[in-house]
């Protein structure tokens, strides 16, 4: 019986996942996160608020232009999300391990067509 | 260990963060020595008051006020962490700073969170050290050694301290000040240095708004010159370039100052109205030179409705002003 990996439910939230993974890449602003996530002020607000209670978000005030603030994953936050990287990575290893049912249904379905 | 760094504002945020310094870091950021911090509001309440005094009425509220709860959310995460550590410096700004984070901690449950302290007021080969946002990243770690633990009896100071900020009246911060202060060694200088931000009882003027008027009599007239030389009268340097310019505005509108073209004109973000800026020049009016001189007060001409800390000043009521030869704050009825 495999070990079954834990995915860590601060980052497995499908705006949150995204959210880390921009914040993973780059130094998006609150209008970049917005724009490239298509998703409301209070919704994204939510789930930085998210982030930063749980002591994974950094934030740097920059002021070349009109002075906004930029945000990325701090120290802690960035261990906490390669962990959950490598969470998924070990979800994908383990049902790679095994052929899947709708690989063996479309392979059959395959002969039965030959 | 997962460690949170708390420190006054980008520069030394910047520099911790590029350090081999290990954790988190949450930038204070807030000019806590100007605006209203009313007596009795919680952080929380106290968010939107802030956002809407530093955004002013061009600025963007819902911005600032979001910077500062995911700030708020960050320090109530401080229960996480095996340590937090403070890094501070000796100036006013930063004395606020330590006090009103240590009064928050006074009553949060930190678990077995170890809190600790580095303030400083010197570092040796700096000469005229101004903060710990101009140390490089090596000197920045160097500091881990000098920090120390947070004592019941400093936490317990910075309350008492906090709530004398926060009065009504200057006269709960005076009692404050002549109490021992001494388990935080540099808050005294600071806070009285707080106090000569209240208008003078002759002069009408604050300290600030007093250096700049010398400085621009002895033909200091650019505004970055004024920013930088008033840094010069300062002890321990608190006031941003942004502070400056508002003191410099805030004298152009009261017809103390004027420039060539009439109004201040803040720095700017296109390269050409910087040039704006750059290039404008500050003179006393036939007003300001009678002021430079004593004969004439600043009551009249620089009508007043602010905040020092819990001190509302409002020129069209009784209101609070520093007495600088009597060393003590003066209640004015004009």
């Amino acid at each position: 019986m495999h070990e079954l990996p834990k995915l860590d439910p601060m980052f497995h939230q499908q705006v949150r996942t995204r959210i880390a993974l921009l914040l993973y890449l780059e130094e998006p602003s609150f209008s970049k996160l917005k724009s490239v996530l298509s998703i409301t002020d209070g919704n994204l607000d939510a789930h930085l608020r998210k982030l930063s209670a749980a002591g994974y978000l950094h934030s740097r005030m920059v002021l070349e232009g009109r002075p906004h603030t930029v945000y990325q994953l701090s120290p802690s936050g960035m261990y906490a999300f390669e962990k959950y990287l490598s969470a998924l990575r070990a979800v994908v290893c383990v049902s790679d391990e095994k052929p899947s049912k709708a690989k063996s249904r479309s392979h059959s379905s395959n002969n039965k067509s030959s | 260990m997962r460690t949170l760094n708390i420190t006054n504002g980008d520069g030394a945020a910047g520099v911790l963060k590029a350090s081999s310094v290990a954790g988190d870091v949450l930038p204070w950021r807030d000019p806590m020595h100007h605006g209203p911090f009313p007596a009795g509001l919680s952080l929380d309440d106290l968010r939107p008051l802030r956002a809407q005094y530093l955004a002013g009425p061009e600025g963007d509220i819902q911005a600032v006020e979001r910077d500062f709860r995911l700030r708020d959310d960050h320090l109530k995460a401080s229960a996480n962490y095996d340590r937090v550590i403070l890094w501070f410096e000796h100036d006013l700004l930063d004395q606020l700073q330590i006090l009103q984070i240590l009064d928050w901690f006074a009553s949060a449950d930190l678990q077995a969170t170890h809190l600790q302290l580095i303030c400083i007021d010197a570092f040796p080969g700096i000469d005229g050290f101004r903060g710990i946002g101009q140390l490089d990243k090596i000197q920045m770690a160097s500091l881990l050694g000098k920090r120390t633990d947070v004592t019941k009896g400093m936490v317990q100071l910075a309350q008492a301290g906090w709530a004398a900020f926060r009065s009504a009246s200057p006269l709960a911060l005076m009692d404050f000040i002549n109490s021992d202060l001494s388990l935080l060694p540099f808050l005294k200088a600071a806070l009285q240095r707080h106090l000569e931000e209240f208008p003078g009882t002759k002069s009408g003027l604050n300290r600030t708004e007093q250096q700049i008027i010398s400085l621009v009599s002895q033909g200091v007239d650019g505004p970055v010159d004024l920013f930088l030389q008033n840094m010069d009268y300062e002890t321990a340097l608190f006031v941003g370039d942004w502070s400056t310019y508002s003191v410099i505005d805030r004298l152009c509108e009261a017809g103390i100052l004027h420039t060539q073209n009439g109004s201040f004109f803040y720095p700017s973000f296109t390269a050409e109205q910087q040039n704006t800026f750059r290039d404008q020049r500050l003179n006393l009016t036939d007003f300001g030179q009678k002021m430079a001189l004593g004969e004439r007060d600043a009551f009249g001409a620089l009508p007043r409705n602010m905040w020092i800390g819990g001190v509302h000043i409002h020129s069209e009521h009784s209101f609070w002003t520093w007495d600088a030869e009597g060393k003590k704050p003066v209640r004015l009825t004009r």
